[in-house]
């Protein structure tokens, strides 16, 4: 028995399959024991069968899970409706967004930096809101505004302050706006003209240094020395003003309420409180006025005494 | 005048598609893992998907899609075995876990064959028996694995050898 081993290659075998033999080389090969014995084993192989597979079995069960699935359609068909809502509330925020208004606001006892798209900068102090139109504003510069708040406008054309009791026009300047229970306009650089809404009124230029307060009707024009508005550093400062006005600002500083019982809320206070600690806040405003204070265990409720 | 393709998504089509293809992927799988039963399962989880990607997949094209996404359902699920054998092995030792029964006849060298292709690597196995077995092409088989003819040949050739080289010794001339 030959062993033609060099057949036993896998670069032969490989030509071999692939056809590439010569007629010579495969003759040679076709009368060798290795051809003879990959013969042996094919023919074995030839009985060799797969596995029995049941295809319509198969297709039973797939179709089964395929129609547990069948919401497939249904999610497609609602695809477009979704895909329609999407559109109206695309166009619905785009038209918010080009034509709306743009709001900050703050709750009691925040304060909030806003940068307007000129460079202006706002401050807020709590319980303030301020908007503006998003779209065309450049060309347009108003904003309307409750609450307390310093500005700090670049200067350009008109900017304007719109509020419930008259509208503040700058060109560019200093001043905090404070629309509590009366409205308080301080200028700090510059020049302001505040316009009232009540048409008895005229309007009040301001320069710096100078602060207008409609109280009660009447429009009271007074000078002051500040750089700044003291709630700018934290806390709010009082001059020869109703108590009362201070209770208002604390509630506005801190989530808290009042009970008065017989308090007398029109005497005069001086001094200040801190917008960081509501204890050390009553302390220092109760203290002076010789009121006695207690606060509820979920520090909401403030009952003052005599 | 362009022909309108069928959609895999009309039923009538994709029992079609069914009928002439979950047969031969199966098979293409089991001689992978030789278990049968995992082999029809991952080829019906790949006709499920096929059926939720009817509008995605093309009709001229759904034959290899079918061989490829079987033979990567089938290496996810080796990945994951491998780390359950690892785990398994610490406990007790899985003991010829692998024993597909390319099943005949008792003969004994038919025996002697069928183990020796057992024991053959995972690729010229597959490739081995897809040829011999499925009739199929080296074109067709380069086709479905997606490497090369010469690769296929290759395997062939080794696979050939090494059943010689373990049964030659048995066949007298």
């Amino acid at each position: 028995m030959l062993m033609d081993d060099h057949y036993a290659n896998e670069d032969f075998i490989a030509k071999w399959l692939a056809g590439e033999l010569s007629e010579e080389e495969l003759a040679d090969f076709t009368a060798s024991d290795v051809y003879r014995q990959l013969m042996a084993i094919d023919r074995e192989a030839q009985k060799l069968s797969g596995p029995k597979i049941d295809v319509e079995k198969a297709l039973a069960q797939v179709s089964q899970k395929n129609q547990q699935q069948q919401k497939e359609p249904k999610v497609k068909r609602l695809w477009w409706l979704s895909t329609a809502a999407a559109a109206v509330a695309i166009l619905i925020v785009g038209y918010t967004y080009l034509f709306g208004e743009v709001t900050y606001s703050t709750g009691i006892g925040e304060k909030e930096t806003v940068l307007l798209a000129d460079g202006s900068m706002i401050e807020l102090n709590a319980n303030s809101t301020l908007s503006y139109k998003r779209f065309g504003w450049e060309e347009d510069r108003a904003v309307d505004f409750d609450g307390e708040g310093f500005f700090d406008i670049e200067s350009g054309g008109d900017f304007i302050v719109n509020t419930q009791k008259g509208k503040i026009s700058v060109l560019g300047t200093k001043f905090n706006v404070r629309l509590r229970k009366d409205l308080k306009v301080k200028c700090y650089e510059g020049s302001i003209v505040f316009t009232p809404h009540q048409n008895n009124l005229d309007q009040v230029n301001l320069t710096s240094g100078m602060e207008v307060e409609l109280k009660d009707d009447r429009l009271q024009t007074t000078s002051f020395s500040a750089d700044s508005p003291d709630w700018q550093m934290g806390y709010s400062s009082f001059t020869q003003q109703a108590f009362h006005e201070v209770l208002e600002e604390l509630t506005l500083q801190y989530p808290v309420s009042f009970q008065l019982d017989s308090i007398q809320t029109e005497r005069l206070f001086t001094g200040q409180f801190s917008h960081t600690n509501l204890e050390n806040a009553l302390k220092t405003t109760m203290e002076p006025m010789g009121i006695k204070y207690r606060i509820s265990a979920d520090k909401r409720i403030v009952t003052l005494s005599e | 005048m362009l022909e309108q393709e069928p959609s895999i998504c009309e039923q009538k089509v994709y029992n079609e598609i069914f009928r002439s293809h979950y047969e031969p992927v199966t098979r293409y799988v089991y001689y992978k893992c030789g278990d049968l039963q995992q082999a029809e399962d991952i080829v019906q989880n790949v006709f499920v998907k096929l059926w939720k990607l009817c509008s995605t997949v093309s009709f001229a094209k759904v034959k290899a899609y079918l061989y490829r996404a079987a033979n990567n359902a089938f290496i996810n699920e080796k990945e994951h075995e491998k780390v359950v054998l690892k785990h398994l092995k610490s406990t007790f030792n899985p003991i010829d876990n692998e024993n597909p029964e390319y099943l005949m006849e008792v003969d004994e060298f038919h025996q002697k064959l069928k183990n020796a292709i057992e024991a053959l690597p995972p690729k010229e196995r597959e490739v081995y028996l897809l040829s011999r077995v499925e009739k199929k092409t080296y074109a067709e088989i380069a086709e479905i694995s997606g490497i090369g003819v010469k690769a296929i040949e290759r395997r062939m050739s080794k696979a050939l050898l090494t059943l010689r080289d373990i049964l030659g010794k048995e066949l007298k001339f």
